[in-house]
């Protein structure tokens, strides 16, 4: 099975397109963020839209940079297979993030970071590559076992594994992560109960 | 006629005396000095034994005070900075830093908050009014040379005084930054900030001159301090992390939460993922 789709279909990755760009735009244009940030006491107030532009907002160039690439990479080759789908995923995931910790993080006033939709893409694809593959399928494994022992290193220590970096002002809060990891797998058993083909 | 001479004599003996008292003042320079120390402020009594700091315990986000402590020479010194000079150079100094989100605020302390000697008890009391966690203490050490070139030489004709620049001043400007953890007593880090500034001024505006350098070396020196304040602020969350028993760090409300994958991670996604595409584009070709 391959990973990468036939780039001869038609389909453009237009919803990973615009929220590469909308990322970008709030990094490069920093007034955008006030209005755009997930801030609780503004949420509160009435500003909906911050459940889902907040995780499109980053504090740092390197925040950015790691969680937009691999976003980048995950929205092409999940968004050609199945646009719904990805358009779901993302719905869901940024909705119940946001609104955990809304109910459940109440002291903390503000979130940034992609984070936790590349965790339900990159969950998403390793299931699917792992029910679809059969020689390449370790692989895939194996990179689901390095994203639970990310999440399992962050929860226990309360520091974040592989995100070092001293620009790091910021808690990193691993429940974004498991989140989005459980959204990723509800889709997956959901599409299959489903009776639907792969992705 | 011998009375006459004498007269001359001791005229002429005058006027020789305030020459060579003229060329002594070409001769050696003049000194200003104005300078406040954090040592004095916080341990004013040499012969008190020193109290051990405990361990510091931060809640983030921070309230942060920034102050200048008091002048060395007292309070009323002839040459120290002024309430509005010490209040310019804090606001220069505190803006690079509101953008952290660890600091969720900077108050700016007037110096006349601060007593002589103060130590930690005043900073207690600082605490108190303004509700901040950890202080920042800026001193400085200020002096100004001036000595006479050749060109001073036309002072004589007295409009040189007025056009020619003779006096060469030398402003040399340090500004010390000791951030401090008030509960624990600690000193969490510390940078210096340094200028010197070179310059040049008639006799009757020597003055003006000298002031507009020692403004021109505080803002130089306190910019210098920003750069290095970041950078010992940088070590010193390197240092947090690798020995988190020196200092206890711990969140209250209103931190600012983020989702990190991290570069480790990245490159790992890339090389594994990597690998399968190739592998996989391989096998259907194959």
């Amino acid at each position: 099975m391959v990973v990468v789709p036939n780039l001869n279909d038609s389909r453009f990755p237009g919803i990973t397109l615009i929220v590469v760009l909308g990322c970008l735009v709030f990094y490069l244009i920093p007034e955008t963020t006030i209005w755009a940030v997930y801030d609780r006491e503004q949420l509160l107030h009435g500003d909906i839209w911050r459940l889902f532009t907040g995780h499109f907002v980053h504090f740092s160039w390197r925040h950015l940079f790691f969680n937009l690439s691999v976003f980048a990479v995950l929205g092409f080759l999940l968004e050609l297979r199945n646009r719904w789908i990805f358009l779901w995923l993302i719905a869901l995931t940024t909705l119940s993030c946001s609104l955990y910790f809304l109910l459940f993080i109440p002291e903390m006033s503000k979130y940034r970071g992609l984070s936790g939709l590349v965790s339900a893409a990159v969950v998403y694809l390793a299931l699917n590559e792992i029910r679809a593959t059969v020689r390449l399928r370790f692989i895939w494994v194996l990179i689901l076992i390095l994203f639970l022992v990310k999440v399992g290193y962050e929860i226990f220590s309360g520091e974040a594994v592989f995100a070092s970096g001293s620009d790091s002002d910021f808690i990193i809060v691993p429940a974004a992560h498991i989140i989005g990891a459980v959204m990723a797998a509800f889709i997956f058993i959901w599409k299959k109960w489903d009776g639907g083909t792969k992705y | 006629m011998l009375e006459k001479n004498n007269k001359l004599y001791i005229v002429l003996f005058t006027i020789l005396m305030v020459s060579i008292s003229g060329c002594a003042g070409l001769v050696e320079g003049k000194k200003s000095r104005k300078a406040s120390s954090v040592v004095d402020f916080l341990y004013p009594n040499k012969s008190d034994v020193v109290e051990k700091p405990t361990i510091p315990q931060l809640t983030l986000p921070m309230n942060v005070g920034i102050a200048f402590v008091p002048s060395t020479s007292g309070r009323y010194a002839k040459n120290d900075l002024d309430t509005k000079q010490k209040m310019v150079l804090m606001e220069l100094i505190a803006e690079d830093f509101k953008k952290y989100e660890f600091i969720k605020n900077i108050e700016l302390i007037p110096t006349e908050y601060l007593r002589q000697a103060g130590s930690f008890d005043n900073l207690d009391q600082i605490k108190t009014m303004y509700g901040i966690d950890v202080m920042v203490l800026l001193s400085y050490d200020q002096v100004q040379y001036t000595d006479e070139g050749l060109v001073s030489l036309t002072y004589w004709t007295i409009v040189g005084a007025y056009i020619f620049e003779g006096e060469k001043n030398d402003t040399s400007t340090m500004v010390d930054a000791a951030v401090y953890d008030i509960s624990s007593r600690k000193m969490l880090f510390r940078a210096p900030g340094v200028s010197q500034v070179k310059g040049s001024a008639t006799f009757v505006n020597q003055s003006e001159e000298l002031r507009a350098d020692s403004h021109k070396g505080f803002e130089l020196a306190a910019d210098d301090l920003v750069e290095n304040l970041q950078a010992e602020l940088e070590r010193f969350k390197k240092k947090i992390k690798e020995k988190p028993e020196e200092v206890k760090v711990v969140y209250s409300k209103g931190y600012s939460g983020g989702g990190h994958l991290g570069g480790a991670f990245t490159f790992l996604f890339f090389l594994l993922t990597g690998i399968a595409g190739w592998y996989g584009r391989r096998s259907e070709f194959e």
